[in-house]
């Protein structure tokens, strides 16, 4: 069980689709994925490379437009997808038209279908309203710190200069606040007021990566995405880093959404988990309770690939592998996220949710 | 133990705009047989540059300042670029990194992977040929030597028969192995045809059963078809007639006569590859004096019986008894110089001793001794006696040391006294001075004049065992060089062909666990995920069947689940095939289940060293320490230990322990003077003075301690 329960909810992501256009056919990189994310609190994204969780962290941020679902920052709709709301107008006028053997739906059927396409289209209106005018202040309360701290950054620019950029985007004149915030974020992040003159170049991988953060915390967000922030780095640097970022956290009290496959460092830095595969969110839950009773078997096929630091039980160690196809049968009985612990979701049908509680005696 | 590879104080410098790195520093590690050794540390600590030094794939403004690679009685840092060649790929292997930026994009990866053995192929081939010759004129040399003059023109007549039947059992294998290739390569195409077919592919019936007729044509050797002529011709009527009744353009159902029309000639050509192979050997010289017979009218068994005999009885003895006059006579020729080269080594020693000596003088000398040393080899030994070839190398090697030491060594004191001088002179003036006096780099000459005498001490002593070791089986030393020529004879004729090629290929890529690698054989690189990627690229590492395997980094760039497997996999090959790895990586969580024994490195020095239960369990180094817990486990809660800073620049490696600068546990010595190795086992050793026995007593990290116990509870407290 989280600490942070209680608090506010920060950000709801309510059926997220993100779809990417491959010639004739669509990529699924996000397929109806939801979950909350609490104040306060840090929530891991883990999954093989490939699965979405990058491309879920880019659309609450709005780099990509989104398929379908919606986002929800501060309770304030920032992101909507319009595709659920076309497939089901479609779909009731296709009903309507009925096929060519079937029979004429009855009126009060059409009547039924009459108002789910009216529903939708103002579902379509609202939400191509809410994307259109989102609150742009809003928006600068998320920030995003990127994988790659040498391909993130510009090497054109001083560091004063990329620290600066998002507050003289957002309307900050005053070059004597400007200078007092990009040396204030300076020393957080523990590098020097020095360092404002430099090019990124003149910095290890380290300090680069602190570059990046102290670019994406001068905003004072609400909200960090941390897309991988230490998978670039050499390990004696990933340990400051992962150090800072638990600092920061404790002094501005942000909310985090920590993205990587490294699940040692997931596990030792989130409050809560997601596990993502192949677009889909198969099973949340708090840390501790994921690492101590995984469900699904993609996450039990995970947790047994950790490499640790302790030779005899690691020739010991079996290796569970994961065959999607071969470990459900969905052709029946398609599978949901279901609750079966108090905040310990899977992905299962209801064969499977009957089989989870057995195993754990619910 | 039987080691495999030996590094000895290996120093590797780069030459940068900046000054020279010093990347390696004096490292020395063996690596056993059927071993793992991994290297850990972060990046810059000199880990690839090792593995690139014994692979001889160093960036150009590499320095190689010192040190010796042990390889089969070879020194890898002194071979030429051609022997390296041979080694490379064929011997050692390297897996790299990034798997995206280690296969090329537009080639397929089929014939990356079989790029490198039609490679070597063609160089064996021609490789081969010579060797045959030359072992055949030194034998000659030395038999018309041991059986005196009168006896030369029936040496030379010998010689010239052994040739001559070999040029004619050439002939006769070739033709053979023509014929077995094409057979190789119709059964490659018949189970591309019948697997696609069983997959309900489109196919081009009539052109691909043209072609496969067309080979099965070609299936004509006396030896080769012997006992299967009516089959195959019937095979090749029915091919030819499907064939021609067979429609045009791709059809994907084909009828079930055409089927097993292909599947026949499939199973022709197995039972034909599976008949015993008749010696070419023995047949050539039977064939040679009798022309005339017909020997197909035997079976193989048979066969290759009768013309053993008759070969015997009316030849090899004969020769074998020459051949044996010239091995004995090769080798007490041999044994005499041996001894005069010992006597000499021991007198030259006061030689290169004596004060004063000139460059000019000892290198004259160091060339008489090598061709003196080079003289006594026997040339005969099938063995090759590395010591020996490398003993001209060696010696010159150390002369040149020496001597430039004694030309840099007065130029370095005196830059030293004047930078001294001048620092002095600022602080008596009562001035501030922030800048150090780069520390002198003076070579101790005596260890360097010394140097030169080891490499004639080793000579010496190695020479000794040799004399000591007796005479060795002369009969089965000629029988042997007969066997070597024989391989190397048919080495000549053996063609690797395309087909034959994919099919080990195909083999290869089963091996390494990529399912149905007939459709992935004509892929190219992107169509595959990263860890198929990675796959690939072991199979091509593997492809020459090496001694050695080299994993640079190979999981870095992969995922949890596909790092797991990608190790599993090289574990399994590594039994299987008795492989040596070195496994270089950062991430000591990865080494703890591959790992027999580990080299922590930092700032190019090797730090501490062990088997895996003694670096995981009772580490003793503070950057070992650093290096555990900088990285949590799944039970870590507290604060992580970071470890503080970078890495030093190796332009100007620090004095004294290099990690000092980093180490909270630092010690005064620390920042003064290099901490020799402590040894904690047999076994383990580390180098920080923390080991001294005068240190004060350190706890290593609570992390740490912590998670030993937890450890030691979870496998019983067994250790």
């Amino acid at each position: 069980m989280s600490n942070y329960d209680n608090s506010e909810v920060l950000l709801r992501v309510e059926n997220l689709c993100q779809y990417f256009k491959m010639g004739k056919s669509e990529l699924k990189a996000v397929d109806n994925v939801s979950f909350d994310i609490r104040k306060g609190e840090v929530f891991g994204l883990v999954g093989e490379s490939g699965c979405g969780k990058t491309t879920t962290g880019r659309a609450i941020i709005k780099l990509y437009d989104i398929t379908s679902g919606s986002i929800y920052f501060k309770g304030q709709r920032i992101g909507a997808g319009i595709r659920s709301y076309k497939d089901a107008i479609k779909e009731a006028k296709a009903e309507l038209k009925g096929g060519k053997d079937s029979d004429p739906v009855s009126q009060e059927r059409a009547q039924e279908l009459e108002e789910i396409i009216a529903r939708n289209k103002e579902e379509i209106k609202k939400a191509k309203y809410d994307n259109k005018h989102v609150d742009k202040d809003l928006l600068t309360k998320i920030q995003m710190i990127f994988q790659d701290p040498i391909a993130s950054l510009n090497p054109r620019m001083t560091v004063k200069e990329i620290i600066a950029e998002g507050l003289v985007i957002n309307g900050e004149k005053d070059k004597k606040v400007i200078e007092d915030k990009v040396f204030g974020i300076l020393e957080q992040v523990g590098l020097v007021r020095e360092h404002a003159g430099r090019y990124p170049h003149e910095f290890s991988g380290g300090q680069r990566q602190r570059i990046g953060i102290a670019r994406s915390v001068v905003m004072h967000p609400d909200l960090l995405i941390a897309d991988e922030p230490i998978s670039a780095l050499d390990v004696s640097i990933q340990a400051q880093v992962i150090n800072l970022m638990t600092e920061l956290r404790d002094q501005l009290g942000l909310t985090i959404l920590f993205i990587a496959h490294d699940l040692s460092v997931v596990k030792y830095f989130s409050d809560r988990i997601g596990v993502m595969y192949y677009g889909n969110m198969v099973e949340l839950a708090a840390s501790d309770e994921l690492f101590a009773h995984p469900m699904h078997p993609y996450t039990r096929s995970l947790l047994s690939a950790i490499p640790l630091p302790d030779p005899r039980s690691e020739k010991k160690r079996t290796r569970i592998t994961y065959n999607a196809l071969a470990a459900h049968d969905y052709s029946v009985d398609k599978p949901t996220l279901r609750e079966i612990i108090p905040g310990h979701f899977v992905r299962c049908n209801d064969a499977e949710e009957k089989a989870y509680r057995e195993e754990f005696n619910l | 133990m039987d080691k495999i590879l030996e590094v000895k104080n290996l120093k590797v410098s780069f030459r940068t705009s900046g000054g020279t790195v010093k990347a390696v520093r004096h490292i020395s590690f063996d690596l056993e047989r059927g071993k793992t050794l991994a290297i850990v540390g972060e990046s810059g600590s000199g880990k690839s540059v090792t593995s690139k030094a014994i692979l001889g794939i160093l960036a150009g403004n590499s320095i190689i300042e010192g040190g010796e690679i042990l390889f089969d009685g070879m020194d890898l840092l002194k071979i030429d670029e051609e022997t390296m060649c041979d080694i490379r790929g064929n011997r050692i292997s390297m897996i790299f990194q990034d798997p995206l930026s280690s296969l090329n994009p537009i080639v397929k990866i089929g014939r990356q992977i079989t790029e490198a053995m039609l490679l070597k192929d063609k160089g064996n081939r021609s490789t081969a040929r010579r060797d045959f010759n030359d072992l055949l004129a030194i034998i000659k040399e030395n038999s018309t030597a041991a059986l005196g003059k009168e006896s030369e023109a029936k040496v030379a007549e010998m010689c010239k028969k052994f040739d001559e039947f070999n040029i004619e059992s050439n002939h006769m294998q070739e033709s053979y192995n023509n014929a077995k290739n094409v057979a190789e390569d119709l059964i490659s195409d018949a189970e591309d045809f019948l697997f696609l077919a069983s997959k309900n592919q489109k196919l081009d019936v009539k052109s691909d059963l043209k072609t496969m007729a067309d080979k099965l044509k070609k299936v004509k050797d006396e030896f080769y078809t012997y006992g299967m002529d009516e089959k195959v011709d019937a095979a090749y009527l029915e091919l030819k007639n499907a064939a021609s009744t067979a429609k045009r353009g791709k059809i994907s159902d084909i009828p079930e006569g055409v089927i097993n029309a292909v599947k026949d000639v499939e199973d022709h050509m197995r039972t034909l590859n599976s008949q015993t192979e008749p010696d070419f050997f023995r047949i050539g010289f039977y064939k040679q004096n009798n022309p005339e017979t017909d020997l197909h009218a035997m079976p193989v068994e048979e066969l290759n019986e009768f013309c053993l005999d008759y070969l015997n009885e009316n030849f090899m003895l004969e020769y074998l008894d020459m051949e044996q006059k010239g091995v004995e006579y090769s080798y007490r020729t041999a044994l005499e110089k041996k001894k005069s080269v010992i006597d000499e080594l021991k007198e030259d020693r006061t030689f290169f001793e004596q004060e004063g000596l000139s460059r000019t003088d000892a290198h004259k000398k160091a060339k008489e001794l090598a061709a003196m040393v080079e003289d006594s080899i026997d040339k005969l030994e099938i063995n090759k006696d590395s010591v020996a070839y490398t003993f001209g190398h060696a010696l010159e090697d150390a002369i040149d040391r020496y001597y430039n030491a004694v030309v840099k060594n007065p130029k370095e004191e005196a830059r030293y006294a004047k930078q001294s001088a001048k620092r002095d002179a600022l602080i008596a003036k009562g001035k501030t001075v922030d800048w150090k006096v780069v520390p002198k780099l003076v070579y101790d000459l005596d260890e360097l004049k010394g140097n030169m005498t080891a490499v004639m001490d080793n000579m010496i002593v190695h020479y000794e065992n040799y004399i000591a070791a007796g005479e060795p089986d002369f009969s089965k030393r000629s029988v042997e060089i007969v066997d070597f020529m024989k391989y190397k004879a048919a080495a000549v004729v053996h063609k690797i062909t395309r087909s034959m090629a994919k099919e080990k290929a195909i083999e290869l890529m089963e091996e390494v666990g990529i399912p149905e690698p007939r459709i992935r054989y004509n892929q190219y690189p992107f169509e595959f995920s990263g860890g198929m990627r990675q796959r690939i690229v072991i199979a091509i590492a593997l492809a020459a069947n090496p001694d050695i395997l080299i994993c640079d980094e190979p999981t870095t760039a992969l995922d949890v689940t596909i790092q797991a497997q990608i190790l599993e996999l090289i574990n399994k090959l590594k039994a299987e095939r008795d492989l040596s790895v070195i496994f270089i990586t950062h991430d000591l969580g990865v080494v703890a289940n591959m790992a027999d024994e580990i080299a922590v490195m930092y700032a190019g020095k090797i730090v501490e060293f062990g088997t895996a239960d003694e670096i995981f369990y009772d580490p003793r180094h503070p950057y070992t320490w650093a290096l555990l817990s900088s990285m949590p486990d799944l039970d870590t809660k507290e604060k992580l230990d970071a470890i503080p800073g970078t890495p030093p620049n190796m332009i100007y490696p620090p004095e004294g322990d290099a990690f000092a600068a980093r180490n909270k546990y630092a010690l005064q010595i620390d920042f003064e003077q290099e901490p020799p190795k402590f040894h904690v086992s047999d076994t383990h050793w580390a180098a920080t003075w923390l080991l001294h026995p005068d240190a004060p007593k350190v706890e290593p990290p609570r992390i740490i301690v912590d998670r030993i116990e937890r450890m030691k509870k979870r496998s019983g407290g067994s250790i």
